[in-house]
């Protein structure tokens, strides 16, 4: 007996109780039977522990080197360390399906147990939703691809991980990023719920408030790590690609914030329900998407190591989602008539509604740009490449305007800004706009694209400063110490400042990806020994090259000195590790040191022994700036979903007042 | 102080006059900007618009390969004898096919992928405005009749001065609560 039998069993008892849980939910509500709803929703949790029983017979097959089994034989090998071969588990299809499977249940089981106390009638089928994409999953994972199917003839050893993902952000990124797919199945569990039961108020709304930014804050996550991982890893000087499988990442993730922003209108003011159902079904849509797009391999990319025979199961279970989302959403759409309140363009509301018109619009501008090929094919019978060129072109102006729009936003009022309250809260930020739009080329810097850039930056982030600084001093004045007073500003509104705390990390991104993109230099370069290579400033000098062993993995290093005014500032080792199975494929060792805000990024492209070396220098301004504003963001979208202590009800300032009112007062 | 009511007063003058001074200088730039751009910079416009031949969706510019890396120094080497970054492209275009021109060419079908996403946009803003309108109207309209209606039930549509104080500072002081602030601070805010 074998752990994988164990496994395989415990794989094939979880579609049984999928099944079950569907069948009783579904039966429980429309025969108002509750016994029966908490009958499925109990078999949820027999789903999860049956799966996290399924996952650990997997990870024990991998480190017991179980090569009878299929996956396990071409996912690792014995000179693996151990945590990359735990990690193995999902770095093929089959594992990172079950993954996907053992997170969506450990979420639904969340979901039973957190929303007890959300509306009775939407559970059962948001039990429903849930488990029936589970069964999909469980479907495909035993009867189409599993991970326990054995070999006939057992291997001694195992072919090994792909060499590109034995590195530390491999760990943690696609877990990241696939839960974040996952995450968004709740919420569309809610919506699809809210439409099958006509509970079209608020309520599935506030429901998902707090799970919607955790969601946010795991895409965000992964997203990031994606782009970390390319950086440090791939040796083409850059982060993000614009590769068909980045988009179909950063897709979802558009939607979701635009989501985000556009719940607050409802929140407030009760309408936009409509295009908030919308949203966030396509949300949900989109993720399917990106994995049918990754696994199908119909777009080429520099993922293609996941292509696979599974595409056509994806794109069936799209098309059924689809066409259940449509179907409801047009069936209630006569229920969902908003209550129609809307003052002035020049408003919050207003704001929003820019807000996600923009993100919307790069979304579909990827979107677009993604599936080009594909129609081109389809249209012409001819192939053809979507560049960067293109998202730069279209996504990046967009960007702006929404940077913009995001530092217009939250200054206005509710319902309708006067024209005084625009000039006290905009001349002073506007005035910083103008300071760095007419400093900068004086500076000498030359492309107006930047600059127009760092000026609207400026903008906005000055408008956030100025916020927090009104807050604090208003604060001060009744007695508060200024610190105390910052401290309790975020304290007391972690939505709102939260809300701050990321968008500054945006603006931060926002600087570093205009500053690496107008003001990268590079240059290849054929460097002897002794020789060296200038590039900004800085001298590059060859030393030599080591190549060293150590259990199985060869690392080569070859050894640059770095000097700038002809002082020398530090020693660098750009390398390659060549893996044991892997020798055509050796993974670079790129070099990235920091000078200020500038990273010095050097990428070993080939070598002769020691005599000379090929490299590739790049001259990256400000790219930890994104990092930081990455890390930023993420901090306040944490900041923003920590739980808050509720103000005490029943008060006249929580009675729906006029904002402006409110505003006087405080 | 004096900065302060100079900026309060003259509305239009001064953003006038910074925006004018943000125009002088921004066209001196554009105009200075025009310098030729040196062959690393031209190697590497060139070189981000052809796909490399032996990756997987990687421009020549970006792409690592050894491959890529002999194009560059092709484009380089073409550039420098006094080639135009069109009769590069063209040149490429004529060895590995047309596919391999990463930005699609602004012409025919292809033209489609430029102008559908500005079209959207420009479509989705007019929908955004129209909408906006339209409740607004709606708006004005219920507000109307609410407005009737609280003047038929109280006889006066607006709270006395001394109602409307009162309330403020019930408000206040409410919100003051709220914020765990001491009470009795500034007035303003």
């Amino acid at each position: 007996m074998h752990f994988s039998d164990f496994g395989m069993i415990a794989q094939m008892l979880a579609l049984v109780f999928t099944l079950y849980a569907i069948a009783s939910s579904v039966l429980g509500a429309t025969l108002k039977r509750p016994a029966l709803v908490v009958s499925g929703q109990r078999s949820v949790l027999v789903v999860a522990a049956l799966l996290v029983t399924t996952a650990i017979a997997l990870i024990a097959s991998f480190l017991e080197h179980d090569y009878g089994l299929r996956y396990v034989a071409e996912h690792s090998s014995n000179a693996m360390p151990w945590y990359y071969t735990t990690a193995a588990f999902y770095g093929g299809q089959e594992g990172s399906l079950l993954y996907w499977g053992m997170m969506l249940a450990l979420f639904s089981t969340l979901a039973v147990v957190l929303y007890r106390r959300a509306p009775a009638q939407l559970m059962p089928w948001v039990v429903t939703v849930l488990m029936a994409i589970e069964g999909f999953l469980l479907i495909v994972l035993n009867f189409v691809s599993s991970p326990f199917d054995r070999l006939t003839i057992v291997p001694v050893d195992g072919q090994g991980l792909n060499p590109l993902l034995q590195d530390p952000g491999m760990l943690v990124h696609p877990p990241m990023l696939l839960m974040g797919y996952m995450s968004w199945s709740l919420p569309f569990a809610f919506a699809i719920a809210a439409l099958i039961t006509g509970q079209l108020d608020a309520r599935w709304l506030r429901a998902i408030r707090r799970w919607t930014l955790a969601a946010w804050c795991i895409q965000t996550t992964g997203l990031l790590l994606g782009a970390w991982w390319a950086y440090h890893v791939l040796g083409w000087g850059g982060y993000w690609g614009w590769d068909p499988v980045e988009n179909a990442a950063l897709l979802p993730w558009l939607t979701a914030t635009a989501f985000l922003h556009s719940t607050m209108i409802q929140e407030r003011r009760g309408t936009l329900k409509v295009w908030n159902l919308s949203l966030i079904l396509l949300t949900f849509l989109l993720a399917i998407f990106g994995t049918f797009e990754v696994r199908s391999g119909i777009i080429q990319s520099v993922h293609s190591f996941a292509y696979s025979d599974i595409g056509p199961y994806f794109l069936g279970f799209l098309a059924l989602a689809l066409v259940v989302s449509i179907g409801l959403f047009v069936y209630r759409l006569p229920r969902l008539r908003p209550e129609h309140e809307f003052d002035s363009v020049v408003s919050r509301e207003g704001s929003f509604l820019a807000n996600n018109l923009l993100l919307t619009g790069i979304a579909f501008a990827t979107f677009w740009g993604t599936i080009f090929p594909i129609l081109s094919s389809v249209v012409r019978g001819q192939t053809m490449t979507v560049g960067t060129a293109f998202y730069q072109q279209v996504d990046g102006p967009v960007f702006l305007a929404l940077i913009f729009v995001m530092g217009v936003g939250p200054l206005l009022a509710w319902r309708h800004a006067s024209r005084q309250s625009i000039v006290r809260n905009f001349r002073w930020p506007a005035l910083v706009a103008a300071i760095v739009a007419v400093a900068l080329p004086i500076l000498g810097m030359r492309s107006l694209w930047a600059v127009a850039g760092f000026a609207i930056c400026a903008f906005s982030a000055a408008t956030i400063f100025f916020e927090v600084w009104r807050g604090t001093s208003v604060r001060h004045g009744h007695g508060e110490s200024y610190p105390k007073a910052m401290g309790m500003l975020f304290a007391r509104h972690r939505q709102r400042y939260g809300g701050y705390l990321v968008h500054l990390g945006l603006i931060l991104l926002a600087v570093g990806v205009i500053g690496s993109q107008f003001f990268q230099s590079q240059r290849d370069g054929l460097v002897e020994r002794g020789k060296s290579l200038t590039i900004n400033g800085y001298t590059l000098t060859y030393q030599g090259i080591t190549d060293v062993t150590i259990d199985n993995v060869e690392t080569i290093k070859a050894h640059f000195t770095v000097s700038r005014d002809g002082n020398v500032i530090e020693d660098i080792y750009p390398g390659e590790r060549i893996f044991p199975g892997f020798e055509d494929q050796p993974t670079s060792i790129v070099s990235i040191t920091n000078h200020g805000l500038t990273d010095l990024y050097i990428f070993l492209a080939g070598f002769d022994g020691t005599s000379s070396a090929t490299i590739r220098v790049f001259i990256n301004p400000l790219v930890p700036l994104v990092w930081l504003g990455g890390l930023l963001m993420l901090l306040g979208g944490i900041f923003c979903w920590w739980p808050l202590r509720r103000a005490s009800p029943g008060r006249l300032s929580e009675k729906k007042l006029p904002e402006k009112t409110v505003e006087v007062a405080v | 102080m004096r900065l302060h009511t100079l900026l309060r007063r003259p509305i239009f003058i001064i953003p006038a006059g910074i925006v004018l001074l943000i125009g002088v200088v921004w066209m001196v730039t554009a105009i200075s900007a025009a310098q030729p751009k040196s062959l690393d910079e031209r190697t590497l416009d060139v070189a981000r618009q052809i796909q490399c031949p032996v990756c997987n969706g990687e421009s020549v510019a970006d792409s690592p390969s050894l491959k890529a890396s002999e194009m560059r120094a092709v484009i380089r080497q073409q550039l420098a004898d006094g080639r135009s970054e069109q009769q590069v492209l063209a040149y490429f275009s004529n060895v590995y096919g047309s596919d391999i021109l990463e930005s699609p060419p602004q012409q025919g079908f292809t033209s489609l992928i430029w102008i559908m996403p500005v079209l959207m946009l420009i479509a989705g803003a007019i929908a955004v405005v129209a909408i906006a309108r339209e409740w607004q109207k709606q708006a004005r309209v219920a507000g109307a009749k609410s407005e009737e209606l609280v003047a038929d039930a109280t006889g006066d549509v607006m709270l006395s001065a001394e109602e409307r104080q009162a309330l403020t500072a019930l408000l206040r002081r409410e919100v003051a609560a709220d914020e765990g602030l001491p009470l009795g601070g500034r007035e303003d805010g």
